[in-house]
C-alpha cells in the first residue's frame, strides 16, 4: 500500500512537470533578456545585481531637465499618488501580471527612459526594468536612490492619481 | 506492511460521518481553491514575472529560479484541482501541505530579513503589495486545513478512497 501511496505522489509531481515543461518549451518559451555587462570592481550595488544602468541624483535632475526623458514611477500606486517626480509615468509590475501596461504606449521603445521606486531595498525597478526590457525597449536607466533622495533634495514634486 | 489486518472495506475516507465530511469538502475547496487561483494567477502574470517574484525572496540559487517559475505554478494548479476534487486527496494535501509550508517559511525569512519584496504570492490579488505579517497568518489558515486533509483524508465526497496512510495503516 505504501509503494501505491508514493506511486500516486510522484505521478502527482510528474504530471505537473511535463505541464510545466511543455510550457517552457513549446508553448510561452522565455526570451531571456541579454545579460547585463560586468561592473567595475568596487561599484557600489546597493545590494541590486550590478547593474551599469544605475544613474545618480544629478544625473536623474538632468535628464529631468533636458525633458527628453520619460519617467516610470515603479512603485505602488497609492505612494505615486502621495508624490512623483512631475510627469512620471506609473507603471508597477502589478500591472504587467495583467498583460501589457497600456502605459506603455506613451513611451517609445528607443525613449531614454528613467525607472525609479523607493529607493534603498526596492526591487521595483529592476523588476520593471526587466518586464520592459522584454516589450522591447532598450534605454532604460535606473535612479538607484529613488524618489526619497528626490525628495529629499526638494525637488519639484507632482501629486495625485495617474490619468492613464 | 499491514495488508494482513485490512479490513474487507479499506475505504476509510468514505467511511466518514455527513459532517466531518462536510468539513472536509470546505477544506478542501478552500486550501485548493487557494491554490489553483494562485497558481492560475501566476500563469496568467507570466514565468519572468514569478521568476522575479521568488529572485527577491533570495533564498533559491540564480538558475533554479527559472525552472520553479515554470513549474511552481502548474504543480499548484494540478495538486490544487486534486485536492478540490478528492482526487488521490491525502498524497495532493502532502503537496499542497508542504508547498505552503515552504511559501511561508520563504516568508517568515523574507520578514526577518526584513527584506521589502514583493509576495507573488496570489499574483498580486488581495493588493498584497509586498509581504507582511498578514502573508504569514493567511498561509497558517491555509496550512490547518490542508493538514486537515491529509490526516483526515477527504471524506467521503471525496471522488477516489484513500485507504491507508504512508506507514500502511489502516486509517479508521
Amino acid at each position: 500500500m505504501a509503494k501505491i501511496w508514493i506511486l500516486r505522489l510522484v505521478v502527482l509531481i510528474g504530471l505537473a512537470s511535463m505541464v510545466a515543461g511543455a510550457d517552457a518549451f513549446v508553448f510561452r518559451p522565455v526570451k531571456t533578456p541579454p545579460p547585463r555587462p560586468a561592473v567595475a570592481a568596487g561599484t557600489p550595488t546597493d545590494g541590486h545585481a550590478p547593474s551599469t544602468n544605475g544613474i545618480t541624483l544629478e544625473d536623474t535632475r538632468a535628464a529631468f531637465e533636458s525633458g527628453e526623458s520619460f519617467f516610470v514611477d515603479a512603485r505602488p500606486i497609492a505612494q505615486y499618488a502621495e508624490g512623483h517626480i512631475p510627469g512620471a509615468l506609473h507603471i508597477d509590475v502589478e500591472m504587467f501580471r495583467q498583460g501589457r501596461p497600456e502605459a506603455l504606449d506613451f513611451l517609445p521603445t528607443d525613449a531614454h527612459i528613467v525607472i525609479y521606486c523607493g529607493g534603498g531595498e526596492c526591487d521595483a525597478s529592476h523588476m520593471v526594468e526587466r518586464m520592459m526590457q522584454s516589450h522591447g525597449y532598450q534605454n532604460l536607466k535606473i535612479f538607484e536612490a529613488g524618489f526619497p533622495a528626490w525628495e529629499k533634495a526638494e525637488y519639484p514634486v507632482e501629486t495625485g492619481e495617474p490619468t492613464l | 506492511m499491514s495488508e494482513a489486518v485490512a479490513p474487507a472495506e479499506p475505504l476509510s475516507s468514505q467511511q466518514r460521518g455527513v459532517p466531518v465530511s462536510v468539513a472536509l469538502l470546505l477544506c478542501r475547496i478552500v486550501a485548493g481553491g487557494a491554490f489553483i487561483l494562485a497558481g492560475a494567477l501566476k500563469v496568467k502574470g507570466g514565468p519572468l514575472i514569478f521568476q522575479m517574484s521568488i529572485e527577491g525572496f533570495k533564498l533559491v540559487p540564480a538558475w533554479a529560479t527559472m525552472p520553479l517559475a515554470y513549474f511552481l505554478p502548474w504543480l499548484e494548479i494540478l495538486t490544487g484541482l486534486a485536492l478540490v476534487l478528492g482526487i488521490w486527496t491525502r498524497q495532493s494535501a502532502l503537496v499542497v501541505t508542504g508547498l505552503y509550508v515552504v511559501f511561508t517559511v520563504g516568508l517568515a525569512s523574507v520578514l526577518v530579513r526584513g527584506l521589502d519584496i514583493d509576495c507573488g504570492c496570489f499574483g498580486g490579488l488581495f493588493g498584497e503589495s509586498s509581504v507582511g505579517p498578514m502573508s504569514l497568518v493567511r498561509n497558517g489558515v491555509f496550512i490547518v486545513l490542508s493538514l486537515a486533509c491529509l490526516i483526515l483524508g477527504g471524506g467521503r465526497f471525496a471522488l477516489t478512497a484513500d485507504d491507508t496512510k504512508p506507514s500502511g495503516e489502516v486509517t479508521s
